[in-house]
């Protein structure tokens, strides 16, 4: 087990710059996640941790020690690829055991540690066989195996539940959780599922463009988003927008409707100036059905113009003072598309973000 | 209205036309190893032979030292593949994974190299081998042989490589091996075909090749096959059923060698070690 630090790290492929200066510190034993959109860096940042790409300027460090010029052989990490990467003319007991019969560990040791992580992975009937012949589920297993029986200090996920069904994303979810916890190894795993990264991690790291936005726990990510660009990232569905003119007094902000908005609850109060465009943030469990449903909310007339029955709830597309909002509404609502409804914004949940940096002005 | 036959049918008469051009003159060749010499001058014409016979046989063995030709054939064809492989591979692998500047002009100027004719070399290599005073020796043909293949073999290799997900050796280097570990424990097992199918050209091309034997390594105790079969004919005698017989020796350990490595020659390796 090791913290990794990465400092002011850059990565430039010919003329593009990728990766600006990234500033991240995962503790030992941290589940951290990278999230972003395609292309933000997040896998070049992990392959950068891996030594599988070059360090254009900066420092990886792990364990205290700089290990940009590592080779990846000596960084002492496993990775998990998102396609597998399993040795295709080996069998799984093989593919299990390579990395410790290429660090020279005896036939005894290496069967030994396969086999214990095979049972911990419920592969064990599968030893003899070759990928070809296991299923995608049980390929990512062996995936995982073949890194666990290393016992590295690091262990590395690109994305690896990204070829999966949905059913079985959220089984190896649940395994790879289990792994954290068994083993208490720092993990470092790379996704672009906002979902994974909410139920996986210990802090999530998202990035953008190759700028870290936030790096902070899940709880602080959703309820406290650095910028509007994590504000809608991450959530499902996502948070949805309206842009709000602040009065004179910078105390309430209007809809273009002319609904009022106080400006309170965790908003930084006096910090609005007067006659200013904001783009205000609400979750779609704040944007309720019916007068007065939310404590402190306000009311205001809205459109539904589309509704998504999900079983336990129904998410409702609303327009709602020239603004298109989502709402979670109970399953039996009775309402349809088109309806004029009341509905009761959160003010106090409400999220302001600058229009032109797209900072959140929330404490 | 006439009816064009099905295209199972064109693959069929197309295979047979194939196989016919390149089966009829080695079997016309065993058929005359198995002739006498006044049946092959008789008119008219046979194909099988009258009176069947493998004294023709007997005297590949007896005329000549056949069988060390053989092995200096064997010998410098081996290592000639090894060298020729294994260079290639390294450079196959380089133009396919590394970051080196212009690739494309390198294959090109591969290309190239690949259609130069030999006889432009003949002069200069000998200049070398002589200087080097590898004339008469096996490696005075090994190392012409092995660069001459390298271009087509790492034409193919490349072809091969190119197929192999870059994960697999990345995963490979974390599991604790060096970029030459990685292609010798993932890369050269899966595109063991590709391997093959390059050595088995390299091998041919030695094997066949003569202009250079008669030029680097004419004497007899370094003289490879094609020398050693043109000395059957005399000065003023061809015995064509002689020197077919041991054409038909020397076909032998090719199709031997091709035989055994067919079976490694099969795709679907790498079918299983990535998503799909």
């Amino acid at each position: 087990m090791a913290a990794v630090t990465i400092r002011k790290v850059r990565k430039v492929f010919g003329k593009v710059e990728v990766i600006h200066g990234v500033d991240l510190t995962f503790q030992d034993g941290e589940f951290v996640v990278l999230v972003g959109p395609s292309g933000c860096g997040k896998s070049t940042l992990l392959r950068m941790i891996a030594g599988l790409e070059s360090v254009t300027d900066g420092a990886i460090d792990i364990g205290g020690v700089v290990i940009n010029d590592f080779a990846p052989r000596d960084r002492d990490i496993a990775m998990v690829f998102q396609d597998y990467a399993l040795y295709p003319h080996k069998s799984v007991y093989d593919n299990m055991g390579f990395g410790l019969k290429m660090r020279g560990a005896s036939p005894s040791e290496i069967a030994e540690r396969v086999k214990e992580a095979a049972d911990v992975l419920q592969i064990s009937h599968l030893l003899d066989r070759r990928p070809g012949q296991l299923s995608g589920g049980q390929r990512q297993r062996v995936a995982m195996g073949r890194a666990i029986v290393r016992r590295p200090r690091v262990f590395l996920f690109d994305e690896p539940l990204s070829n999966l069904d949905a059913q079985l994303r959220a089984e190896v979810r649940i395994e790879i959780k289990k792994l954290h916890q068994r083993f208490g190894t720092t993990i470092i795993y790379v996704t672009h599922d906002q979902v994974e990264a909410m139920t996986l991690a210990d802090r999530i790291a998202v990035l953008r463009g190759g700028v870290l936005e936030q790096f902070a726990t899940p709880d602080a990510i959703y309820n406290k988003p650095a910028s509007k660009f994590v504000a809608g990232f991450m959530g499902s569905p996502p948070m949805s927008f309206a842009r709000l003119t602040a009065s004179a007094d910078g105390k309430t902000l209007a809809m273009p409707s002319g609904t009022v908005l106080p400006a309170r609850g965790g908003l930084v109060m006096g910090g609005l100036s007067g006659d200013k465009s904001y783009d205000a943030g609400f979750r779609p469990e704040h944007v309720k059905l019916g007068a007065d449903a939310l404590p402190g909310g306000v009311n205001t007339t809205a459109r539904v113009e589309i509704l998504e029955p999900l079983g336990a709830e129904t998410l409702a597309l609303l327009t709602v003072g020239g603004a298109v909002l989502t709402g979670r509404f109970p399953p039996q609502a009775g309402v349809k598309s088109g309806d004029e409804v009341t509905v009761s914004l959160g003010a106090a949940d409400m999220h302001l973000f600058d229009t032109e940096t797209g900072r959140a002005l929330v404490a | 209205m006439m009816k064009f036959p099905s295209a199972k049918k064109m693959t069929l008469i197309a295979g047979a036309v194939v196989a016919i051009n390149g089966f009829f003159p080695a079997l016309w060749i065993l058929f005359t190893s198995l002739k006498t010499e006044s049946e092959l001058m008789r008119l008219p014409i046979t194909i099988w032979p009258a009176a069947p016979t493998l004294g023709n046989y007997t005297r590949v063995f007896v005329d000549q030292p056949i069988f060390l030709f053989m092995w200096n054939s064997f010998v410098v064809a081996v290592l000639s593949t090894v060298l020729c492989v294994t260079v290639s591979a390294l450079a196959a692998y380089a133009l396919v994974r590394l970051r080196i500047p212009a690739p494309n002009v390198i294959l090109s100027v591969l290309l190239a190299v690949a259609m130069f004719p030999l006889i432009s070399l003949m002069v200069p290599l000998f200049s070398v081998m002589r200087d080097l005073q590898l004339l008469n020796t096996w490696w005075a043909l090994v190392f012409p042989y092995a660069v001459l293949s390298m271009p087509v073999c790492t034409l193919v290799l490349i072809s091969f490589f190119q197929d192999i997900p870059r994960d697999l050796e990345n995963a490979a280097m974390i599991d604790g091996c060096s970029r030459i570990g990685a292609l010798w424990h993932v890369v050269i097992p899966l595109t063991a075909p590709g391997v093959f199918t390059a050595g088995i050209l390299a091998f041919v091309n030695a094997w066949d090749e003569f202009l250079l034997a008669l030029t680097l390594a004419p004497r007899v105790a370094s003289r490879t096959l094609p020398v050693g079969i043109t000395l059957y004919q005399g000065e003023f005698s061809f015995p064509w059923p002689i020197i077919s017989a041991a054409l038909i020796i020397a076909i032998v350990p090719i199709c031997i060698i091709i035989a055994v490595f067919q079976e490694r020659v099969v795709g679907g390796l790498t079918s299983g070690g990535v998503k799909g």
